[in-house]
């Protein structure tokens, strides 16, 4: 009935929708040549949070399981390029930065895809059998262990002395060094946040992102449905799992310093509220979340140090005012719709026309 | 290799000191449409969770065209061929009507996480196929016009139409369906014993548990009656409503001894 006026409709809200993201996109890329080096720290601290929050959103949002300890994900990936790049206390063999040259961190961004998804894989497959509070308190649990591990394994993370001079990333050929200066970690994160929303963006629009729906909305009718729960929950970890690596590497080369100090509960909570705040399931949303729960305390530091006291103060404020007013989160999710072409089918009895 | 679609035998299900259900047998040609029914806490539904996997049987074997069942995960099961509805509505609320459908279509579908990353052909095509297919079984029970409304804003009786064009897009063989009449007014009964009996044309056999006896003597070629966790009787319905096994089943021994003297 209204399906000429409809594709219209849909066209120049796809049309808006595009024009947004790019000015978006563009004041992304400006934003930092115009702010103090104070500021572009907030941002590369900011761009890292919306990774972390990204992957947290897939495995919280989209299939449903509360994972409390997430920023283990995010240490195996600092200590992974800590521990390889070769200045920790232990040398591996084929490692360093003597044996990779400019290439190291290059590699070791792609090698901490296939180990995180490993330590996902195996921590996932004890823990996924729980459901709802059980695996919340087990994954609560399994993050402290990774701290632990961290913190009492001298000769191999250097205990809470930690890992200190881990090399900053080169640029191969040109032999660029990122060094201490912000930006090129701001754009390499903006990077590979493209990269992470793309790829999660098409598996939330597949049959892989619709069984993580189906298991967050009823896991029993899921099953009956014919999706493989335990396998589809296990990816959405995996995928949760190498997200947080990706971040944690960028992390340990951009600080070139890590220890377990970094990746206390807290953290785990602080990513968590930003999913929450951002709105669960949504892509938009988690990444807004990031922005206002690291932007917004940061930035007030910046400008009025004294409040730093009140920090966590108006933290809570904000977030109880939001679980009252927007429950929902900053930014919905919402189920895309699917373009239809109704046919009129005078056969079907229907109850709706009574 | 066999003449039955589904064959249980002596399926038992024990809770603790109960025993749910107990040796059930039963059997199912393909093409019909059997009933199962039973007063209140009979087994009825155990039985179903027996067959579609969400309880492990105690005892007793399931098989779907000759092959065992029991043992396997209920996706498995529902990917040989057996798909449900559940007693209470269990549709997945904030997905959308058609795309509730396609998570039973995609049981069909094989397009991995990398098919999906590269947006490969497969992909493309599956989820193609899906929209398209999932719009023509929303029409089959009658519910088109909601495809993209999320499921929870479905008035009851469509809810419980989505609830079976779900299951449908799993393709089953088998389909069971858990008091699907419950909670609808007379007209939607009607509406609903049209669309079994369609379901049953379109070449898939059903099992209905049903308390409705309008509905279950008005579909179904044989029922089943369990109490107790036993087949206590199985026939064309007008023998049953004559079985004084039955009748003191539903209403006690005293109706049961009124009616032998009547």
């Amino acid at each position: 009935m209204n399906s000429g006026n409809g594709t219209n409709n849909d066209r120049s809200r796809r049309l808006a929708v595009n024009g947004a993201v790019a000015l978006l996109a563009l004041f992304l890329l400006i934003i930092p040549n115009f702010v103090s080096l104070a500021a572009r720290e907030i941002l590369v601290l900011i761009a890292t949070f919306a990774l972390l929050a990204l992957g947290l959103n897939v495995v919280v949002g989209f299939a449903g399981l509360l994972d409390l300890g997430y920023i283990a994900f995010y240490a195996t990936g600092a200590y992974t390029w800590g521990i390889l790049s070769g200045a920790g206390p232990i040398r591996l063999p084929f490692t360093g930065t003597e044996f990779w040259g400019e290439w190291g961190f290059w590699i070791i961004l792609l090698v901490v895809l296939g180990i995180n998804m490993c330590i996902g894989v195996m921590l996932g497959s004890p823990t996924l059998r729980l459901r709802g509070d059980y695996l919340a308190i087990v994954t609560l649990g399994f993050g402290e262990i990774v701290r632990i591990v961290a913190n009492n394994l001298d000769n191999v993370t250097g205990a809470a002395l930690g890992i200190s001079r881990i090399p900053h990333p080169k640029i191969p050929f040109i032999g660029y060094d990122f060094g201490l200066n912000p930006l090129p970690y701001y754009y390499l994160l903006l990077l590979l946040l493209a990269l992470g929303i793309t790829v999660i963006r098409r598996l939330d629009h597949s049959r892989i992102g619709r069984a993580w729906i189906a298991i967050r909305e009823d896991e029993v009718a899921a099953g009956a449905m014919g999706v493989s729960t335990f396998k589809m929950k296990l990816l959405a970890f995996a995928i949760g799992a190498t997200t947080a690596g990706v971040a944690g590497v960028v992390f340990a080369s951009k600080s070139n310093f890590v220890s377990p100090a970094s990746f206390d509960v807290f953290a785990s909570f602080l990513v968590l509220c930003a999913v929450v705040l951002g709105g669960m399931g949504s892509i938009p949303g988690s990444l807004a979340g990031a922005v206002v729960i690291v932007g917004v305390p940061s930035f007030l530091q910046l400008r009025f140090p004294q409040l730093d006291e009140y920090r966590y103060w108006m933290f809570g404020i904000i977030l109880v005012t939001m679980m009252i007013f927007r429950p929902q989160g900053l930014i919905p999710s919402k189920r895309r719709e699917a373009e239809l072409m109704l046919e009129g089918d005078p056969d079907i009895p229907s109850e709706a026309t009574t | 290799m066999s003449d039955y679609l589904l064959e249980a035998s002596k399926v038992t299900k024990v809770f603790g000191g109960l025993t749910a259900v107990r040796e059930v047998d039963l059997t199912i040609r393909p093409g019909e449409i059997r009933g199962l029914i039973g007063p209140n806490g009979a087994g009825k539904t155990t039985f179903f969770n027996c067959i579609t996997g969400v309880y492990k049987p105690d005892g007793g074997q399931v098989r779907l065209d000759g092959s065992r069942l029991n043992g396997l995960k209920p996706h498995r099961i529902t990917k040989a061929g057996v798909a449900r509805t559940f007693q209470q509505i269990r549709l997945f609320a904030e997905m959308t009507s058609l795309e509730n459908v396609q998570v039973g279509m995609d049981a069909k579908h094989r397009a991995g996480a990398i098919s999906a990353i590269f947006n490969l052909p497969r992909h493309r095509r599956e989820n193609e196929e899906g929209s398209v297919e999932g719009l023509r079984f929303l029409r089959f029970v009658g519910i088109e016009r909601y495809a993209n409304e999320p499921s929870r804003n479905l008035s009851y009786g469509d809810q419980r139409r989505l609830e079976i064009a779900r299951a449908l897009g799993t393709r089953p063989k088998l389909l069971l369906l858990d008091e699907p009449a419950a909670g609808m007014n007379p007209r939607e009964k009607e509406g609903l014993m049209d669309l079994i009996r369609k379901i049953r044309d379109s070449g898939v056999t059903v099992l209905l548990i049903e308390h409705d006896m309008k509905v279950v003597m008005g579909v179904c070629e044989r029922v089943a009656v369990l109490d107790h966790g036993e087949k206590i009787a199985e026939g064309a319905p007008e023998e049953l409503q004559r079985d004084p096994r039955v009748i003191e089943a539903y209403l006690g021994r005293g109706a049961a001894e009124d009616a032998a003297g009547a």
